[in-house]
Parts: C-alpha cells; structure tokens; sequence
C-alpha cells in the first residue's frame, strides 16, 4: 500500500494554487485609507504594482475621491488645522490620516491619461494633493492613449496612472498589468460599468456605484480571495458653502 | 616617449562604405580633373579584379566593367581625421592629426592608464571599431618613427632606439616618407632600403637630396627635434554621411542616424560634455535640404537615449525628397553632469528618471501634449486654474506651499471646488438635480468683457454623482453643469 502523503506536503507543492492565497506575495501594499475596503482585500491594502480595473456608470462618480487618501501628503508636512476646510471637522471617525501612503511615494507622479474632464487645480489642492505632482496627459488616439499608460507605468516613477478608455481589448489590458508589475505603480483603468461583463486579466475589478449617503463597492474578483464580496462606504457629508467676510471673521453658512 | 602612429590607407573607402553595406560591389575612390581621374583606393574586390592605385579610371573601368566610383572628397576625410583624433583625445592628452591620412598620439604617459602599452593599443582598436575605420597602427620613440612603422603595415613595433634602427634598416624606399624625387633619385641609383640610404656619406648624400629630406633622415632616428602640431578639441559636432542610395523612408534613415548618434556619444564622452540641442539635416537631389531641430529638455549625452527619442521625432517627419546625405551638427556643447546615484537608496539604477519619461512621452506627443496644472488668483472658476509647463527639477514640493500665496488662500478660503471641471459649462436640466448645499454666489469679470453672476450649487444628479452646478443671475431656470466632484 502507498503511503498517504502528508496533507502538509500536498499543499506545499508549488503546482498547487489555493484560492484564497494571494498571488502578490513580497509585493508592497499600500493601505487604500478605508479601512472597510482594507478589510475587504486580502492583503489588506492595494498591492502595489497592478492594474485595477473600476466600472463606472459616469466618470465623475467618485473613482478618483476613493482613491484620494493615498495621494494625500504625508501628515508631518501638513499644515496646522487652523486652515478652515469646509466639512473636515464633520469627520471625527476617518482615519485617513492614520493610514497613508509613505512619504517616499507621496513624491511619485501622477499621471492622468486623457481625462474626461479638465482637472481643476483648487479642486486638487483643496484635497491635499500636492499640484507638482500631477502630470496631464493629453493623447489623439486610443493607441497613443494606451502607449503613454503603458510608458508612465514602466517608468516607476508614477504613484498612479488613470485611464478612461471608451473600448479596450483584453491584450492590452493584459499588456498594461505587465508593465504594472514591473514597477511599483498603481494602474487605474475607469471603464463603464457594462464593459464590466467581459473577461479581462486586471487581478482587481470593482463596480463602484455612487448614491448620495455612501458608495457601493462590489468586488468582482480579486487575486487571493473569492469575487463578489460587496461593501458599502459612507461618504463624507456634502460640504457647506462658507463665505468667510475679512472684517469680523464670521462665517455664515446655508443649506438647503 | 613612445609614439603611436595610426595610418588609414583606406580612409576614403571607409567612409564611403559607412553609409551602407555594399555588398560584394568593386568599389574605386578616383581623383583629378573630370578628364584625367585616377584611382585614389580601391576595396578588396576591386583589387582582385585588376584595379590599381595610380591608374587611369578608364584604364580602370576596362579592366572591371562593374566598378562603382565615387570622387574623392578630402574635406570629409579631414572631417573624419578631425573627428578620430577627438576620440583619441580620451587614450591621450597629445594627439596630432597627420594629413592626409594618419594620425599620432603619445602613448607612454598614458601606458599606466590602460595598463600597459597593449591596454593603449586596445583602447585604440575599441575606438577604430567603433568608428569603423580600419588603420595600421605602429609603435615608435619618434613621431616619425612611429609613421614609418604604422606605413610598413598593422603591428609594426619598435619600442627601443636599437629595434627602431632595425625597422629603418629594413624599410623600403617606397615607404619612407622622403619626397617623390628623392626616391627616385635613390631608385634610379640602385638603393631599394632604407638602411641602405642611411649607411651613405652623409655629406654626399645631402648634396644630393636635399635639406628637407636630410631632416627627415634625422627626425626618424631622433636625431634633430620633431615638433607636431597638436590637436585641440573643438568646441562643436558636426558629422555628414552619405547615402549609397537615395532613401525616400525614415525607417531606413534609422541605422546611419544611429551610427551619428554613436559618433555624437563617443564625441561628448571624450569632451565630458552633454547636449541639449542638435539639428539634423537631409540633403536632397532636387530639393531644398530639409531641416530637422531636435531640442532636448535635459542636458544628455548617452547615445540610446538620444537615439530613442530622435527616433520618435523621426516618427513624425515627414521628408519632402529621397535623402542622399546626412548631416548631424550640434553646435553648443554644455557641461555634463552625470546623475548621481544615491549609496543608500533602495531605488535601482534602472528605473527611468521623470526626467526621462516626459523626454519619451513628448517625443512621441508633441510638446504641448503633456503639461502640469496650476492654481490662478482668480475668482471665476474657468480662470482659477490653468495648465503650466512642467517643471520636473522641483521634485520637492514648492517650500511656499502651503504658506502665504494669495492663489492658495483663495483655494482655501472660498468653498469646495471639485476636482474636475467641464471646458464649457453644460446645460442640464434641474429636475435631476437634488441640492445639497449652496448657493456660494461668484461675481467679477466686469472690467474685461468676460463677466460672470453666478451661484454655484453642489447637488447631486442622476448618476449619484455629486455635481457643481450654477445659474446666472436673474435667471434661475437654466442650471449649468461646471463641476464634478469626484
């Protein structure tokens, strides 16, 4: 009789891929800032160096706020919190500040790709996104699109690098995780949430619909754990309208 | 001191064959007036079939019916002298240029460098290689020396004062650099040697050659001084290349161009010099030439990364004629300062600069394709931020940042701005539209034609999104879409 080989042994073969053991073991993984998503992924965090693929219903829905946290600047060079922001006091349970990025990577670019809209500088800066990092990229065609994605992610010196394409074929999806992975930059493919329904080779998909109270996220696959888990993140509160008048220092607020 | 001598008989050929590959053809260099051309340098094939040096081009033309021959261009040759002699520069401090066909340099000083004579000699034959030429390299005490030795053929060495007399002694006549009617005189008298001319009454036989030949006797041994010009490294590139055939595509432009950048490389590299600037210009048969500016937003010297970025410019030139020559110039040379690695980082040497990556993105874009953004002291929204060159120095955040700049206590004084904002603000209709707070009313822009009443409202629309919408004043029914948070 064959001796029964030890469970331990079979599951240490390397053939062997088990469905809940990520794939990213050794890479660095950076903290998304929500720590409801963080304990959605496996590693708890965004592996570094991978294309993640977000549907959409509109751009504009919120993909770019949901990934702010990690382009904030680091806590020790901010400023004071005697600048008034509107809606930041409102926030007593978000622990983005806890749990950002890493200074050295706070530095890296980055790049938007043909954005569907035209970024507007206050707006980035209001959200502590320092503007010297910000590159804009404005291409013809969908081929040049995908080169310059392609490029800034091989380069290792963009954080991120956003991309909105109308239609994209799963080769060059697969194409754009190869050059994710050869360095430490996030690719973050924003398609409409129907393209969704195909096949694609980004090791992380979500469907991120917006409502007024809170996003909802639903995780359609993800390397290292099973698809379909679904989360729901409250949003900040909307801002007020502050009008600051110079003379008395008071500030007024309405809403609706 | 030990002379190196580099002689190229085959310089005309070599430059003729840089342009492409020529395939097997008998190839002839002429010179002379239209009507009396004569061969100047033959190739390898040309020589099997018959061809001689010295001989009439028809008489040449006879013998190999299938000879290709191009005219002798001296200004090129003195081109490419000008430009070995530049990349000797870096094997040795003293480098003189020999016209019309060898160049010396001193070669004891930097024996320790190289270690070792034979370590100079390889570093000679590297940049001979790299520059596709082929030469006879000699060894000698003197200058002279050395050029006999390198004319008798490849390898010649003397390094000693006794294995120099011993190379003289067996030179023949026709080598040895005495003038023509010397030679003959010699000849005509039944001397075929060096050695043998030397051993001649001195008296006797200055009487009969002359003073300038009787020097030359003595600058070979040593025996009178030997002054040479040396060379001094001009302060610009310029380097032509002619084409075997007129080329109408950029692509097959693409393996001379990346020769010339090498070139460019080895030139920079031996001036410890960079670019920032350089101009490439494709002479055409019938045609205008045609220019192309190649400006680079750093300082850079190393040959792939010229080549990938020149490639991309290429890329979208579009040439008016077929090229039959190449001419690279770049004028101003500046001083290089290589990128320092950091001992302690953990970054690896490989990875692009940002430098780098917004060189190659527009190369291939167009410069106008890639830009930064910047807040504007500005109350109309559609003027607060405008696109700016990129600075890609200031990798650290601005040290003002976020201190006193009237532009960011405007940001962050007045209301939530979103982070995107629409080219023209777009109609939509309201009864999507749920307010969740406003209105923050923005007015100005009366003195310049572009005035602006607006309350802006943050709502929220069909999708979910949460929105920046106004009306103008006095006209509440028409909302706009300006902005999008998100």
């Amino acid at each position: 009789m064959r001796p029964v080989p030890a469970i331990e042994a079979i599951l240490s073969t390397p053939a062997l891929w088990r469905g809940r053991q990520g794939g990213d073991e050794g890479r660095r993984v950076l903290s998304s800032g929500w720590p409801e998503l963080d304990a959605l992924l496996p590693a708890s965090g965004w592996p570094l160096g991978s294309l993640i693929e977000i549907g959409i219903a509109a751009p504009g829905c919120g993909e770019c706020a949901l990934f702010f946290p990690l382009w904030t600047r680091p806590p020790a060079t901010n400023e004071p919190s005697s600048r008034a922001k509107p809606g930041s006091k409102a926030r007593p349970s978000k622990p983005r500040r806890q749990s950002i990025a890493t200074p050295a990577l706070t530095q890296d670019l980055i790049t938007l790709i043909d954005p569907p809209f035209l970024p507007y500088a206050p707006g980035w800066q209001q959200r502590d996104i320092s503007l010297s990092r910000l590159w804009w990229i404005s291409t013809g065609n969908e081929r040049q699109r995908l080169w310059a994605a392609e490029q800034s992610l091989r380069s290792g010196v963009c954080a991120a690098v956003l991309l909105w394409p109308q239609q994209i074929q799963p080769n060059a999806l697969r194409r754009l995780q190869l050059a994710a992975e050869s360095s430490n930059a996030l690719g973050l493919c924003f398609r409409p949430e129907q393209e969704l329904a195909q096949p694609s080779h980004a090791p992380i998909r979500l469907h991120l619909r917006a409502s007024a109270a809170s996003w909802n996220i639903e995780l359609i696959k993800c390397r290292g754990r099973t698809g379909g888990a679904k989360l729901i993140i409250p949003r900040e509160p909307p801002p007020k309208a502050v009008i600051a008048t110079p003379a008395t220092g008071l500030q007024l607020q309405w809403s609706l | 001191m030990l002379w190196l001598a580099l002689h190229l008989p085959q310089l005309a050929l070599d430059l003729v064959a840089h342009g492409g590959s020529d395939n097997g053809a008998a190839i002839a260099i002429v010179e002379g007036p239209p009507q009396r051309r004569s061969v100047h340098a033959v190739n390898a094939e040309a020589s099997q079939a018959g061809v001689r040096i010295g001989q009439k081009l028809s008489a040449a033309q006879a013998i190999c019916p299938d000879l290709q021959w191009r005219l002798r261009r001296p200004e090129h040759e003195h081109e490419a002298l000008q430009q070995l002699a530049a990349c000797l520069y870096r094997v040795s401090a003293e480098v003189s240029v020999q016209a019309p066909q060898s160049v010396l340099i001193e070669a004891a000083a930097s024996r320790k460098l190289f270690g070792g004579g034979a370590g100079v000699v390889e570093a000679v034959r590297e940049i001979l290689g790299a520059l596709a030429l082929s030469a006879q390299i000699g060894i000698a005490p003197t200058p002279a020396g050395a050029e006999l030795a390198a004319r008798l053929g490849d390898g010649s060495h003397a390094l000693s004062r006794h294995a120099l007399l011993r190379l003289i002694e067996g030179a023949p006549l026709a080598l040895s650099g005495l003038s023509e009617a010397s030679c003959a005189l010699l000849s005509g008298s039944g001397l075929r040697l060096l050695g043998e001319v030397t051993r001649l009454p001195r008296d006797a036989l200055a009487r009969r050659i002359g003073r300038d030949d009787m020097n030359h006797l003595d600058r070979l041994v040593g025996a009178c001084a030997d002054r040479r010009v040396l060379y001094q490294p001009p302060r610009c590139f310029a380097r032509r290349m002619e084409m075997p055939a007129a080329i109408s595509n950029t692509q097959s432009l693409l393996f001379p161009l990346k020769r010339m950048l090498g070139d460019l490389a080895l030139f920079l590299l031996a001036q410890d010099a960079g670019i920032q600037h350089y101009q490439l210009q494709f002479v055409h048969e019938k045609h205008a030439p045609s220019l192309l500016d190649i400006g680079l937003l750093h300082i850079e010297r190393n040959a792939e990364v010229l080549f990938e970025l020149m490639q991309e410019r290429l890329d979208r030139f579009a040439l008016p004629a077929p090229t039959i020559e190449l001419c690279l110039r770049a004028d101003q040379l500046l001083a290089y300062a290589p990128a320092q690695a950091d001992l302690l980082s953990q970054r690896s040497d490989n990875r692009d600069t940002s430098e780098r990556l917004l060189e190659r993105l527009r190369a291939r874009l167009g410069d106008e394709a890639i830009c930064g953004i910047e807040v504007h002291a500005e109350h109309r929204p559609e003027l607060a931020s405008r696109p700016c060159a990129l600075h890609v120095q200031a990798r650290e955040p601005s040290p003002s940042y976020p201190a006193q700049s009237p532009a960011h206590d405007l940001a962050t004084l007045s209301a939530a701005r979103p982070n995107w904002l629409l080219a023209t603000p777009r109609p939509i209709d309201d009864r999507q539209l749920r307010m969740l707070s406003g209105p923050e009313r923005i007015e100005s822009g009366w003195w310049d034609g572009a005035d602006c009443r607006r309350d802006y409202y943050i709502a929220e629309d069909g999708h979910g999104r949460r929105v920046w919408v106004f009306h103008t004043l006095g006209q509440h029914t028409t909302w706009y879409l300006h902005g999008v948070f998100g």
